[in-house]
């Protein structure tokens, strides 16, 4: 496997454990959990084995010249343009919550709307690169942030005030029905698998399939990760105290402090490196979703400009920009949670396409 | 590609006319760096805020006398400070506030209420190290120690453990505070500075829980206290029995505790304590032979100290340690049925302390 | 062997005389012998060896003493060329050669000379331990010195056209066969053909001829003077392109990472060159970030600093009446304008200059209070880091992208900071050279995987 791939499953993992995710995990905390967690893992790794083997059988090719190759043309522009916009969706939640972090922590006199739009700017450029370039720009980012972050991830396990005791609690409701919300959630921090779907067609894999050892490692990836995104606000802030956070990691990181840092306040490291994370993954994500939705429209060329992603990407931005203005927090958060809950069955439906795909590719 | 420059400076020039605030250079800021809450005499429900504003000073050889104590009364804390943003001309910047000062008197209070302020805001560092005064907050933030080059500095340094650590301080940090007043199972504990002529001592605690008086721990049990809690090596245990006494410099030491519980209801309380040190000072002459001795006399008299503090806590239904926690930890069930059993356990529960001390060496001579 | 009619050379004399009766240093001269036997020279004394020309032409052909026998003479002369048509006549007469029409024929002889044929000492990039020699500003001295750096039977040196309507500059590339991508060499040679430009004098220019892109930020191609760093590059497939005159090659494609990098990493034992290679990207970030983190935390997020170091710069901005951001533009500019003057002054006064400004400026400012002692400290530390870039045209890109990162830190705080560097990550990526991405981690030398 090439090793942009566990770029994108990892910056999957590492974009979603600080918003949105933990929230809805936190106010799960005490309803079966963990059983929840286990089953979104599960789940999960077996669409990323049935999904990325089934593209792995097409090398060079993305999901949309596939689906128009073996499906009827109304069920691949249908198909296509709802992946697309499922794309664009999990990006406006990850703009969404960042714009209102980097307001609520680092620049609350700022205007909303010039957060946005600088947000916004840099992302569209960004998407609009080629499909390589963009894989060049995660590797980069990823490189200077995965060692910092992991770095705080295990300052926080290690450090002398988190109350073990909470997270054990954490545990001793294990044994409970697990809820829709918390498998959805808990799934989403590891769909990282499906953005081969685009970037299949630029990434060179010298293997056939996915082995059986290479999910095992993924999954543990998962696990650790989403653990640490549950059990260290919780650790840090209570059982009880851990619910009244909006952004508990956020709160947590701030709770931590290096004696012997150049900075003190691990939030503000965490901060901006969470901002850049947060950057390349809607850059990714929207990506994925311009080449998904631009492959149903026809082509325009406005002056040797291909004018249509640069429409998408415009469209995208006032979507967004409205989006924060007319919808509050709260309403963001639940339908970031239905959001979650629909990737499910949109994962289980995907596979299935994609399985069908394939085995029309062998009969002929 | 010239519209494209033309439209790339008109972009760069709205956003020149959207932006322009939050731009506030340090120097223009008034740097908090303690505060103080006390209760008002004359008003039940208002407060007392003191305000240690810091004036960085332009030479680096001038030291102390940088700062404003500011302070106002207000029905709530926002209010207070309202009123003193009105007496200063720079921007009150919170961001570098480290110590918070609640006046002794206001423990009487409610506290969850009194620490809201404190967790909303976010220019708040949940670092902030967080502390009782006596007789007051104010007359702990007026205290100009000598030597200080920052104001508040020796105050902070005091709890930060890279300065002094003395067994009697007990470092809490304003999230360690929020989650102890949330948790059901643990309460809250906050170290008392003491104020003194030019300086202040830190040398008891206080534990506390919302809506109940609080319970002052003399200075022994303090140190006790610290030792079960935090594990803290680096301090000596003093062993006085009949026509022995020495002292014990502990190096390491471990505390364990376990919920257990009998026959479906009652349940007890084990604590178990390994604890290793050589002797440090001593008025009788000692003997290599008789460590054995020796180790007999700490544990017993460890035990009993330990004893003693934990059915002071069980007393006033205080449970600092957090057993209740361990308790929910352990079992399994909703927790508010949990929560419940626990409070009526508690009072009846037996508690037995093990000590396992282990005196390695009478130090250098004999 | 060509064979014209009369007319051709008939067309090719009244061209050449047209052209450059006119000039004082152009000769044309007849030469005949006892029997009638004419023939004629025809070149510009000022391009050609002047001093050999009768030892090469004249007394051969009095010795020789017949005019057939002369003409094989001519072609076992080493730098003999072919006549192609009238306008390529005249291009190598003005690059230094010798048109004889000897009956019917017109022939070619290359008999350049060039004064500055020395070579010289590596000034741009100097290294402690490698090779202390550069090239010189003749083409064909510094391909000898590359050819003894490179023994290769695959190293390809071809001529492309000449550059430069009015210039006429000549043009070699460089390739090793057997290493190089034959695309990229492709594109360099119909890159070299497109390029149009009246007059290219360094290699830098002809860089701007070469890429399509108006407005350039970062170098794509590396400009070197240093023959071991050729010869490397060649031996890693690349592309090297050489100028008539320039002590400077072009090499492309390169990546980022070629312009961080300096020939002594070789020279040095692996773990010193890590450590050094390290140093250069530390110095980097030092260079880029400082200024508009300083403009950053002490605007937007005093918070970040540890509150020591918070009031001792608070203390030292006490007596600054600007904001920060004037502050940092007003020492970063000065502080520009001290390098530039030391670059342009004469050697000898360099240094003065350079104390003068520094020491006393620096002082004086902080004691006006214009400015404060950290913003001393910072800006010194960009200056200094912005050199240990090896690559010139890098540092001097790295010079100009700062201002940008500062003024987006000065609009938007350290939200700012962060998202412009990740679009200075994005535009880096975003470029190519010759095809090849420009910035990439870990570029392996065996085929490329994505």
């Amino acid at each position: 496997m090439s090793r942009y791939f566990y770029y994108l499953v990892i910056l999957n993992m590492l974009a979603n454990v600080v918003a949105l995710v933990p929230r809805i995990l936190i106010e799960e905390r005490v309803n079966g959990v963990v059983t929840s967690l286990m089953i979104a893992i599960i789940i999960t790794l077996i669409y990323c084995l049935v999904y990325t083997n089934s593209m792995l059988k097409f090398p060079g090719q993305g999901q949309p010249e596939i689906i128009k190759k073996y499906t009827p043309k109304w069920f691949a522009s249908g198909y296509l343009f709802f992946i697309g916009i499922l794309y664009f969706l999990g990006t406006w939640f990850v703009l969404l919550s960042f714009i209102d972090i980097t307001k609520r922590f680092i620049n609350p006199e700022m205007p909303a709307l010039y957060i946005s739009v600088l947000f916004l700017s840099i992302i569209c450029l960004g998407a609009l690169m080629k499909t390589e370039k963009t894989l060049y720009a995660l590797e980069i980012i990823m490189i200077i942030s995965l060692p910092l972050i992991t770095g705080i991830f295990l300052k926080a396990f290690l450090n002398e005030h988190i109350s073990w005791d909470a997270i054990r609690i954490v545990f001793t409701h294990t044994i409970e029905p697990p809820s829709n919300t918390s498998i959805g959630a808990g799934a989403y921090s590891l769909v990282g698998f499906y953005f081969i779907s685009i970037y299949n067609r630029v990434l060179k894999n010298r293997v056939e399939g996915m082995g059986v050892w290479r999910i095992v490692l993924i999954g543990i990836a998962g696990t650790i990760n989403i653990f640490t995104s549950l059990l260290v606000p919780i650790g840090m802030n209570g059982i009880d105290g851990a619910e009244n956070y909006i952004y508990p990691w956020f709160s947590t990181a701030d709770a931590l402090r290096m004696e012997f840092g150049f900075i003190e306040r691990v939030l503000y490291i965490f901060l901006l490196l969470y901002i850049g994370i947060s950057m390349i993954s809607a850059t990714i994500t929207c990506h994925i979703a311009m080449e998904h939705v631009r492959s149903v429209l026809p082509e325009i060329k406005w002056k040797e400009v291909k004018i249509v992603p640069v429409m998408m990407a415009i469209l995208f931005s006032l979507a967004t920009i409205l989006g924060y203005f007319f919808l509050s927090q709260v309403q963001v958060y639940e339908l970031a949670k239905m959001f979650f809950s629909l990737l499910l069955f949109a994962g289980a439906f995907s596979c299935a396409v994609l399985f069908y795909a394939v085995r029309r590719s062998k009969q002929k | 590609m010239k519209n494209l420059c033309r439209l790339s400076g008109l972009f760069v020039f709205v956003m020149v006319l959207l932006t322009g605030c939050g731009f506030k250079d340090i120097d223009k800021r008034a740097f908090v760096v303690g505060i103080g809450i006390d209760k008002t005499e004359q008003n039940q429900e208002g407060y007392e805020v003191t305000l240690k504003v810091a004036f960085p000073s332009s030479g680096s050889e001038e030291l102390g006398d940088q700062f404003e104590l500011l302070s106002s009364k207000g029905s709530t804390i926002a209010e207070a400070i309202q009123l003193i943003k009105a007496k200063v001309s720079n921007e009150l910047d919170f961001g570098h506030m480290k110590v918070i000062v609640l006046g002794e008197k206001v423990l009487s209070k409610d506290i969850g209420k009194t620490m809201d302020w404190f967790t909303r805001r976010r220019d708040i560092q949940q670092i902030a190290l967080i502390t009782i005064g006596k007789p007051d907050a104010k007359t702990i933030l007026s205290i100009e120690p000598k030597g200080e080059r920052l104001p508040s500095n020796k105050l902070f340094m005091f709890f930060d453990e890279a300065g002094t650590e003395s067994p009697y301080v007990t470092t809490k940090f304003l999230y360690n505070l929020r989650r102890d007043l949330e948790e059901r199972g643990i309460d809250g504990y906050l170290p008392i500075v003491q104020a003194e002529k030019d300086n202040f001592s830190i040398t008891t605690m206080s534990v506390f829980k919302q809506g109940v008086d609080p319970l002052h721990l003399t200075k022994k049990e303090t140190k006790l206290f610290n030792m079960l809690k935090k594990g803290y090596d680096k301090e000596s245990i003093k062993v006085n029995a009949k026509d022995e006494f020495f002292m014990l410099a502990v190096d390491s030491l471990n505390t364990e505790y376990q919920i257990k519980q009998k026959q479906n209801q009652k349940i007890s309380i084990e604590v178990i304590v390994d604890i290793s040190g050589v002797i440090e000072e001593s008025k009788v002459e000692l003997k290599e032979g008789k460590l054995d001795k020796y180790n007999k006399l700490a544990e017993k008299v460890l035990t009993k100290d330990i004893n003693k503090l934990l059915a002071k806590f069980q007393e006033t239904k205080m449970d600092p340690v957090g057993f209740g926690l361990r308790y929910r930890a352990t079992r399994s069930g909703t927790e508010n049925e949990k929560w419940k059993a626990w409070k009526s356990l508690y009072p009846e529960a037996g508690i037995n302390v093990r000590v396992n001390a282990d005196i390695t060496g009478t130090g250098i001579i004999e | 062997m060509f064979s014209f009619k009369k007319s051709e050379v008939e067309r090719v004399k009244p061209v050449l005389e047209k052209q450059f009766k006119a000039t004082e240093d152009a000769q044309f001269r007849t030469l005949s012998l006892e029997n009638d036997q004419e023939i004629e020279l025809v070149y510009i004394q000022t391009v050609i060896d002047n001093a050999n020309i009768h030892e090469q032409f004249f007394k051969p052909f009095f010795e020789i003493n017949d005019v057939t026998r002369y003409e094989s003479y001519l072609k076992s002369l080493p730098n003999f060329k072919e006549f192609k048509d009238e306008q390529d006549t005249v291009k190598e007469m003005l690059h230094g050669s010798v048109v004889i029409f000897i009956k019917d024929q017109v022939y070619i002889v290359g008999f350049i000379h060039q004064e500055n044929s020395q070579v010289l000492d590596a000034s741009v990039e100097t290294t402690i331990l490698g090779p202390q020699k550069a090239l010189s500003e003749n083409i064909y001295t510094n391909l000898n010195l590359i050819r003894h750096r490179y023994h290769k039977k695959s190293l390809r040196v071809e001529k492309a056209p000449d550059i430069g309507s009015k210039s006429n500059i000549q043009v070699c590339i460089l390739y090793d066969e057997k290493e190089a991508e034959p695309k990229i060499v492709d594109q360099v040679k119909k890159r070299l053909d497109q390029a149009n430009r009246p007059i290219v004098q360094s290699a830098g220019e002809l860089h701007r001829a070469l890429t399509n892109r108006k407005r350039r930020m970062f170098p794509t191609l590396l400009v070197t003077e240093r023959p071991d760093r050729i010869a490397y590059n060649l031996s890693q497939g690349k592309v090297i392109i050489m100028i008539e005159g320039i002590p400077f090659v072009l090499i492309g494609p390169t990546v980022f990472y070629d312009f961080m990098s300096s020939m002594e990493d070789f020279y040095q034992p692996y773990w010193v060159s890590k450590f050094l290679i390290i140093l250069r990207y530390v110095g980097l970030f030092i260079s880029l970030f400082l200024p508009s983190a300083y403009v950053g935390i002490i605007s937007y997020n005093p918070e970040v600093l540890r509150i020591q170091l918070a009031f001792s710069i608070a203390g030292s901005r006490m007596p600054v009446p600007y904001p920060s951001y004037l502050e940092v533009l007003f020492m970063l500019i000065m502080m520009e304008m001290l390098v530039e003057a030391s670059i342009r002054l004469p050697k000898t006064i360099g240094p003065t200059a350079t104390t003068v400004g520094g020491l006393i400026l620096g002082q004086a400012a902080t004691d006006a209070g214009l400015v404060s002692n950290i913003m001393i400290i910072i800006v010194a530390a960009v200056a200094i880091s912005n050199f240990i870039i090896p690559i010139n045209e890098m540092s001097f890109a790295m010079r100009v992208m700062k201002y940008l990162l500062l003024l987006i830190t000065t609009l938007s705080g350290l939200i700012g900071l962060v998202l412009g560097t990740v679009g200075l990550i994005y535009y880096l990526v975003y470029l190519d050279s010759f095809g090849k991405p420009y910035l990439k981690l870990f570029t392996s030398r065996q085929k490329q995987h994505i």
